[in-house]
C-alpha cells in the first residue's frame, strides 16, 4: 500500500516541478488528440448528417458497418495503420511512421465511427417537422442544413465527447504507429503502461492524473456549452 | 385579379398509389381558400405541395403565372405554411421569429419586427426572451405564426391552426391572419376540419376526398357500412336507426355525399319516393362568409348534416338550436364518390 501512496506524492511532485518527460507525454497526447478530433468531427459530422438525413438505397447497410466499426479494436487499427505506413506499405514513402500524425491518422479511424454513428443518431432523432419549419422560413439548402446541425448541436456534443474520450484512452494505435518514442512519440497511456512496467508508478499515476483532469476539463466544457445552449 | 398560385395535372404519392390527383386548381391572390376533407383525403399533401415544401410527382405548380420548385428563390420565404403541430427550433422566441428575417438578409431593426410579429399573435414583447421550452401549446403555436407573419408573405398556407389551441389562441390566431390579408393582401389558404371556422372566414370552399378535389359544396359525407333494403334500394343505416337512401349501390370502401344546398328543412309531412327524410336536432346556426349566408348544423343520430338556410324562413320559423327539425333532400342528389 505504500508503494501507491508514496506513488501519489511523487506524482504531485513531478507535475509542480514541472518534469520535463511528463510534460512531453502530456504534450504528445493533446497534439494528437487535437488533431485526430479535428479531422474527425471535420468529416464525420457531414457523413453522420448525410447517414442520418437522407433515406437513399444502401443506408441502413453503410449504418451497420459504421455500428460494427464502433468496436474496432484499437490495436487491429495500430496493425492496419502500421502496415500501411511502414517502408513496405503503400504509404511507406509518406515517412509517417512513428510520428505524431501516423498516431492521429490512426485515432481518426479510431474516432470516426463514434462521430458519423451518434450524429447520424442525432439527426435521425430529430422532430420530422424541422424540415418544414426552416423551409417555411424561407431556408435554402445550405441554411437547411447548417440549422439542421444546430438543432442536433446536443446530440453532436455527446459523439464529440464519446469520441474523445476513445483518443484519449487508447494505447494500440499510439504504442504501435508512434512506436511509444521518449520525447517523440510516447504518449500518456503508452507512457503509463511503460512505467508500470519498470515499477515507476509515481510518473504512471501522474500522468493518469492528468489524463483524468483532461477527460474531466473536456466534459466540464461541454457541459458548460450545453447548458449555454439550453438558455 | 390575377393568380398567386395554380396547379395543372398535378398528382402525387408516397411509394405507392397515388394519393392526390388535382386536374387545375387557380388560388386567387389575397383570397381566402378553406380546403375541408376528412382524415386522409390529402389536405396536408396538397398544403405541402402548394407551399413548395414538397415537389409533386407530375404536373407543375405556378406561382404567379411562373412554374417554381422547392427552395427557388422566388418562392422562398414569400410563400410560408403553418404545419398542425408547428415545431419550434430550440432556440429563444426571438431567435424562432428572427430566423427567417435574417435568412433574408434583415439585420436591422429585428427586435422591432419581432415584437411587433408577437404582437400580431396577441403575445406580449416580453416573451421574445423565453425559450423554447417554457412555452404552452397554445403559445407556442402562435410563435410559430409570428414567425411567418414576420415575414409578410405573400401566400400563407394553415394546416389545422386552431385544431389543438383552446378558443383565445383560436381567436387571436385567427385576427391575426385576417390582419395579415388586410394589411399585406396575404393571400390564405386554410385546412381545418372546423366548419365554423372555415365558413366564416373563406372566400372559397374546396372539399377534398381520397385525393380528389370536388366542387365546393359536397359538404356532407357518409361513410359505409351500407345496407341493402328490401325493396331493393341502398342506403346508410344512421345510429338512430333511420335511413339515408342512395341513388345506387356504393362501393364497400366508398363514400357519399351531398351538398348542403340540396338540403332543406321540411316542416311536416310523409317523405316522398324519391326523397330522403330525416329528424334531427339543430346543433348550431352560423353566418358563411363566402355569400353571407346562414348555415345550420343538424344531429341526425351520429351523422352532421351541414344546411343552407333561408334568411327569411329563419326568421319567420325562428329555429333556434336544440330545436327537433325533419331535414329533407332527394335521394338523386347525393354523389356517389370512389374508394381512395
Amino acid at each position: 500500500m505504500d508503494f501507491i501512496v508514496q506513488g501519489f506524492i511523487r506524482a504531485i511532485e513531478l507535475l509542480l516541478q514541472g518534469d520535463g518527460e511528463t510534460y512531453s507525454a502530456i504534450s504528445v497526447t493533446i497534439r494528437t488528440s487535437l488533431y485526430s478530433m479535428g479531422a474527425s468531427l471535420f468529416i464525420g459530422i457531414p457523413f453522420g448528417y448525410l447517414l442520418g438525413f437522407f433515406a437513399f438505397p444502401g443506408r441502413r447497410a453503410i449504418r451497420m458497418v459504421v455500428d460494427t466499426l464502433l468496436a474496432l479494436p484499437t490495436v487491429f487499427i495500430g496493425l492496419l495503420v502500421y502496415a500501411f505506413l511502414s517502408q513496405r506499405g503503400p504509404l511507406g514513402d509518406w515517412g509517417m511512421l512513428f510520428t505524431i500524425k501516423g498516431i492521429a491518422i490512426g485515432q481518426t479511424i479510431l474516432a470516426l465511427p463514434v462521430v458519423i454513428a451518434l450524429t447520424a443518431s442525432a439527426v435521425e432523432g430529430l422532430d420530422r417537422s424541422l424540415r418544414l419549419t426552416l423551409m417555411s422560413l424561407g431556408a435554402s439548402r445550405k441554411a437547411l442544413f447548417l440549422s439542421s446541425l444546430w438543432e442536433a448541436r446536443f446530440g453532436i456534443l455527446a459523439a464529440a465527447v464519446t469520441a474523445s474520450g476513445r483518443v484519449l484512452t487508447e494505447v494500440g494505435i499510439s504504442m504501435m504507429v508512434g512506436g511509444n518514442i521518449k520525447w517523440h512519440t510516447r504518449t500518456i497511456t503508452t507512457a503509463i503502461a511503460l512505467e508500470t512496467n519498470k515499477g515507476q508508478f509515481a510518473m504512471g499515476i501522474a500522468l493518469g492524473l492528468v489524463l483524468l483532469a483532461m477527460a474531466f476539463a473536456v466534459n466540464f466544457s461541454l457541459s458548460f456549452l450545453r447548458r449555454r445552449g439550453m438558455g | 385579379m390575377s393568380n398567386i398560385l395554380e396547379l395543372r395535372q398535378v398528382s402525387h404519392a408516397y411509394n405507392g398509389p397515388f394519393v392526390l390527383r388535382i386536374p387545375h386548381l387557380e388560388i386567387r391572390e389575397g383570397s381566402i381558400t378553406g380546403l375541408s376533407g376528412p382524415n386522409g383525403s390529402g389536405k396536408t399533401t396538397l398544403l405541402k405541395l402548394m407551399s413548395f415544401m414538397e415537389k409533386c410527382r407530375s404536373g407543375e405548380i405556378c406561382f404567379r403565372g411562373r412554374p417554381a420548385q422547392p427552395f427557388a428563390s422566388e418562392v422562398r420565404s414569400r410563400v410560408s405554411l403553418l404545419t398542425q403541430e408547428p415545431y419550434l427550433l430550440k432556440r429563444s422566441v426571438f431567435d424562432n421569429i428572427a430566423y427567417g428575417l435574417r435568412l433574408r438578409g434583415e439585420k436591422n431593426g429585428l427586435a422591432g419586427d419581432v415584437s411587433g410579429a408577437l404582437e400580431l399573435v396577441g403575445l406580449p414583447a416580453s416573451f421574445a426572451g423565453r425559450q423554447w421550452f417554457e412555452l404552452s401549446g397554445g403559445e407556442a403555436q402562435r410563435v410559430a405564426l409570428a414567425a411567418r407573419l414576420a415575414l409578410k408573405p405573400a401566400c400563407l398556407l394553415l394546416d389545422e391552426p386552431t385544431a389543438s389551441v383552446d378558443a383565445q389562441s383560436a381567436g387571436k390566431i385567427r385576427q391575426a391572419i385576417m390582419l395579415a390579408r388586410r394589411e399585406w393582401g396575404t393571400t390564405l389558404v386554410i385546412a381545418s376540419h372546423n366548419r365554423y371556422w372555415l365558413h366564416g372566414i373563406c372566400d372559397r370552399l374546396l372539399f377534398l376526398h381520397n385525393g380528389l378535389l370536388l366542387d365546393g359544396g359536397l359538404e356532407n359525407v357518409l361513410y359505409g357500412p351500407w345496407q341493402d333494403c328490401q325493396d331493393g334500394r341502398s342506403a346508410k343505416r344512421l345510429a338512430d336507426d333511420q335511413l339515408v337512401y342512395l341513388p345506387a349501390r356504393p362501393m364497400p370502401d366508398g363514400s357519399a355525399a351531398i351538398s348542403a344546398e340540396e338540403i332543406v328543412f321540411w316542416g311536416s309531412g310523409p317523405a316522398g319516393e324519391g326523397s330522403n327524410q330525416l329528424q334531427g336536432v339543430i346543433r348550431g346556426i352560423f353566418l358563411e362568409n363566402t355569400a353571407g349566408k346562414l348555415c345550420a348544423q343538424v344531429l341526425c343520430g351520429d351523422q352532421l348534416f351541414l344546411v343552407n338556410l333561408a334568411d327569411d324562413l329563419l326568421q319567420k320559423n325562428k329555429w333556434l338550436p336544440g330545436q327537433q327539425v325533419t331535414l329533407r333532400f332527394p335521394v338523386t342528389s347525393i354523389t356517389l364518390l370512389p374508394p381512395g
